[in-house]
């Protein structure tokens, strides 16, 4: 499953829920994109939730998440091993 | 080794209670309320000439400081903590419709008879204003209690704001137990020490506590500044508390009242220290009105520390003697809730009203992409112009608040100039929720259309 990445962790409410949103209506059902960013945005988990996604957040530190979007009908193939990895490839903020 | 920095792996949320945000009317009414409150007062100040200005303890005067406590802080308050948890706590106040209706109407309707009982001491007044406000708090407080204890967020923006519910409650006691004066029950005694704790106790636990607790959260959310230390964020808002709670105690046990007002100061300037490090040390440094209304609170606070720490035995100054010693409490009082408090919640007002409106259309077009064009410029929302015009009427309106009450006949003046800065407010607000109105309505047209 091919990874789509955004780093949303640099800016100001409500900018990224402007970016995730801008990326999932150019996701396809082969895509899970990848969010970075400085809180858990409940907001966002909600309407994910009522709507045809799937969601799954990393906590990795107190300022950092990883949270992995996804269209309903996909299963979630990411492990705690995929979340290390992926955060070794990008330093901490 | 690698999992030693990662503390939780896989914390999915999927099947947690969420129907979160609540609907947009809700903290929009409590807003809408609060910010009348003030244009109401300066009707008041106008009719009540100069007399209430004389001394803290005028009647007019109480009504006045509880005009804007509870009726400005306190709604802008109550309708800011329905949104604000579930966008930290992800979980909302339970059923938020009915505890949000009844305890919003409760508590307009506590204040408008508190400042009538405190103009006019008839016992229907006094009665009535007991009744609603407990009602309204009760409701309120312990609906955000059960919010606050059910939430599985373990920040320190949720713990803070546990204290200053808990606090909150303390404070409406004790105001009860004083209103009960009134009637004839005495259940605290006469002295005035309690009036004191109570001030405090609201004031510094009930909404600063809340301020400095959800300030950890909207700060680096809505200007990209750093958290706040952790030995702060972590410990502050708890010692603030207990301080507080160590006051109580000081009319029973001892009489270090002094000494811990003194040390609420200290730490209180600790936090608007760090506030202003936090501030200058965010990433996108770009002109924004709430910072400077965050940066005019934090510097207000600790000019008037510096003011109270001075050993006022070397102030000889006839201009110190005359005018100021003698209502040197008022002017405390006054900076403190105008140029702290009142500048802070004017400030989020700004941030908070464009962002919930924006941030409720959003959420609609999750669901519906093609509603994404109808999606309008946060800055058409809310102008920066009006923002800074808004930011100017509130810096003079306080310079003029202090002035009035070294000279009490600019009265006048004074309500001329809050009436036009809450008028402008409201007409700002307003402008918000007609402009979230339209878009609504052309999203839900175009999501029939699509479907």
């Amino acid at each position: 499953m091919k990874e789509v990445v955004i780093d949303v962790s640099a800016l100001p409410a409500p900018e990224p829920m402007q970016q995730i949103i801008a990326a999932l209506a150019q996701l396809n059902a082969e895509q899970v994109l990848k969010v970075i960013h400085r809180r858990q945005p409940f907001p966002l988990f909600e309407q994910l939730l009522k709507s045809d996604w799937e969601y799954q957040c990393d906590e990795l530190s107190n300022e950092l998440f990883h949270i992995y979007i996804f269209k309903k009908p996909v299963k979630t193939r990411l492990t705690a091993d995929d979340s290390i990895c992926s955060l070794n490839e990008k330093p901490m903020a | 080794m690698k999992n030693q920095w990662l503390k939780v792996v896989n914390m999915n949320l999927v099947g947690a209670s969420f129907d979160s945000l609540p609907p947009i009317d809700l903290p929009f009414r409590f807003f809408i309320s609060g910010i009348l409150f003030p244009i109401v007062l300066a009707i008041l100040i106008v009719l009540s000439g100069e007399e209430p200005w004389l001394s803290r303890w005028h009647p007019t005067m109480l009504a006045i400081t509880h005009g804007f406590t509870l009726g400005f802080l306190g709604c802008v308050m109550m309708g800011a903590l329905l949104q604000i948890l579930p966008v930290v706590g992800g979980i909302s106040f339970p059923k938020v419709r009915l505890v949000a209706s009844y305890s919003h109407i409760f508590h307009l309707l506590g204040t408008l008879n508190l400042i009538l009982a405190f103009i006019f001491p008839k016992p229907l007044f006094v009665i009535s204003s007991i009744v609603f406000l407990f009602f309204g708090f009760v409701l309120y407080s312990s609906a955000a209690l059960w919010a606050v204890f059910n939430t599985k967020s373990k920040s320190v923006t949720i713990s803070g704001i546990r204290l200053a519910i808990l606090l909150l409650i303390v404070t409406v006691v004790l105001g009860l137990f004083m209103q009960l004066r009134a009637l004839g029950i005495n259940l605290i005694g006469l002295d005035k020490i309690y009036t004191d704790i109570h001030a405090f106790w609201g004031l510094f636990g009930w909404i600063s506590l809340l301020i400095i607790a959800v300030s950890f959260q909207v700060i680096p959310m809505f200007h990209v500044a750093p958290n706040f230390p952790a030995w702060l964020s972590n410990h502050l808002p708890s010692l603030m508390a207990l301080v507080l709670m160590l006051l109580v105690t000081t009319p029973l046990i001892n009489n270090l009242m002094d000494e811990l007002v003194a040390i609420l100061l200290v730490l209180q300037c600790l936090y608007c220290i760090t506030l202003l490090i936090v501030m200058s040390r965010r990433k996108r440094k770009i002109p924004d009105t709430t910072i400077n209304y965050w940066q005019l609170a934090a510097l207000s606070f600790l000019l008037l520390s510096c003011f109270y720490f001075v050993p006022k035995q070397y102030i000889n100054h006839s201009f110190y003697q005359e005018l100021i010693a003698p209502k040197e409490e008022l002017l405390f009082a006054a900076v403190f809730i105008y140029f702290y408090l009142v500048s802070v919640l004017q400030g989020m007002l700004l941030k908070i009203l464009p962002f919930l409106s924006y941030t409720h259309l959003q959420q609609r077009c999750l669901m519906n992409f093609s509603a994404l064009q109808f999606l309008p410029n946060m800055h058409e929302i809310l102008t920066k112009q009006h923002a800074n015009i808004l930011f100017v009427l509130h810096c003079f309106s306080g310079l003029l608040l202090i002035f009035t009450i070294l000279y009490p006949k600019l009265y006048w003046l004074l309500a001329a100039l809050l009436f036009v800065e809450f008028s402008f407010l409201l007409a700002i607000s307003l402008k918000v929720i007609r402009i979230y109105q339209v878009c609504s309505t052309k999203i839900i047209k175009q999501s029939e259309i699509d479907n």
